[in-house]
């Protein structure tokens, strides 16, 4: 299924995602690319480099006044993101969309499940980074699947919270992170049901990181026999933390 | 670090990469300064896409969170900052308009103006700057079919699925038509 493209092709999809042409498993594949593939990354800034000079025919506008107050309101509580790499993931627009309209419902239930922890540090004390629980929400474009990952430090687990998972007979779906940069590591397998917690080789955890991204594949029975996705990524998300 | 020096006509571009290493370095009066620098351009292109002002400016507020949340992922040796800046607000407004389900099919004058833009006389691209010039000139050497479907995709979000519908051919005839284009593009550009 995801075979990987020549190097023509391979630059035509990069052409394709950053015009937004794509739609359905075309673009959740490349996104998916986009977030794992480094050159990948490169020829989708290659190509928005190549078009973005057609914008230059647009007139400029001065906006409202007033919306530089508000947008100074906006970033007042909002911390800096980390730097590592997130150029790639940062392509997922729809995720982040996703993202920004599920986050507070999911962000209160996800804290109470995981790491109560996390707000009940003493209040004199101000960590450098937010509370430790990193939390995603994968979904796809039609929204025919979905669920949500929260990953607790302490305990190097993660809890999958299964929304809608369409189950298909013959198949398994396989839960996977990709650090920027890096190659999808598995997860485990995720059925339909209840919420479980999997526990995180220790190998694994230092990918649990702001940005990175986490997918769900179908793949055979059992899982991939190769060790990298095989089938179609059937919903992505990005880790942030909470 | 060697300085390389710069011309005037670099000078704001110089500044503008300075200023977005401060916005990543957590400095929000350099986001200040970015948005001086950049909103009415931004805005232009959100307003353009979105064709709603409301809209326009609600992408723009995103924009600019953005901006503060991704500086540090601007790398000066790969993307002028106005490129980042323009593509990121390109991004969001497209975004935008696909979440709101786009309600307006795009309308013939528009349509012909994809068309018509693709073919601008040669005075239009001596005025234009040089590398608006250059995809000017590549755009106008694509069949016109071609042309419209990439800047349809470009300025108005149009899948290839919708792209086909909207010009009533299959799917695959104009995967075609975007695909040679965009080679074709790319090869111009190259020259």
């Amino acid at each position: 299924m995801s075979t990987v493209p020549p190097p023509e092709e391979r630059d035509l999809l990069a052409a394709e995602y950053a015009l937004g042409l794509l739609d359905g498993d075309a673009l959740r594949e490349a996104r998916v690319l986009a977030g794992s593939d480094r050159d990948f990354a490169r020829a989708v800034a290659g190509w928005e480099a190549r078009l973005a000079p057609m914008l230059d025919e647009i007139e400029e506008v001065e906006p409202d006044p007033g919306l530089w107050g508000t947008i100074q309101r906006a970033v007042a509580g909002a911390p800096v993101a980390s730097n590592d790499n997130a150029v790639q993931i940062d392509r997922s627009r729809r995720r982040w969309r996703a993202f920004a309209a599920g986050m507070t419902a999911l962000a209160a239930s996800l804290a109470l499940l995981v790491g109560v922890q996390a707000t009940r540090a003493p209040p004199a004390f101000v960590p450098e980074q937010p509370a430790g629980v990193l939390v995603a929400t994968l979904s796809s474009e039609q929204a025919e699947t979905s669920l949500a990952v929260a990953y607790d430090r302490r305990e190097q687990s993660l809890l999958v919270t299964p929304g809608r998972l369409a189950g298909a007979a013959g198949h398994d779906h396989q839960l996977w992170i990709i650090p920027a940069g890096g190659t999808p590591v598995s997860l485990g397998l995720v059925r339909a049901g209840a919420p479980v917690r999997l526990s995180v080789p220790a190998a694994v955890a230092p990918h649990f990181r702001s940005r990175s991204a986490v997918a769900l594949s179908v793949e055979p029975t059992g899982g991939s026999p190769t060790g990298q996705p095989t089938g179609p990524v059937v919903a992505s998300g990005e880790l942030v933390i909470l | 670090m060697n300085r390389v020096p710069t011309s005037r006509a670099d000078e704001p571009r110089q500044e503008l990469v300075r200023a977005l290493a401060r916005v990543a370095a957590g400095d929000k009066e350099a986001l200040g300064d970015v948005y001086r620098r950049t909103s009415a351009k931004l805005f232009g292109i959100c307003l353009r896409i979105l064709r709603d002002r409301g809209e326009a400016e609600e992408a723009l507020q995103e924009v600019y969170i953005s901006v503060w949340r991704r500086a540090a992922s601007f790398d000066p040796g790969r993307a002028s900052p106005v490129t980042w800046l323009a593509t990121l607000a390109r991004n969001r407004a497209i975004d935008r308009l696909r979440a709101a389900g786009r309600p307006r099919d795009t309308d013939p004058i528009e349509a012909a103006r994809n068309l018509a833009d693709s073919s601008d006389d040669a005075l239009t691209i001596l005025e234009a700057g040089e590398e608006r010039a250059r995809i000017m000139t590549c755009i106008s050497e694509l069949e016109a079919r071609e042309a419209g479907a990439i800047r349809s995709a470009f300025f108005d979000g149009y899948t290839y699925a919708e792209l086909a519908v909207r010009a009533d051919v299959p799917l695959a005839t104009m995967k075609s038509w975007v695909r040679r284009g965009l080679l074709r593009l790319r090869e111009c550009l190259e020259r």
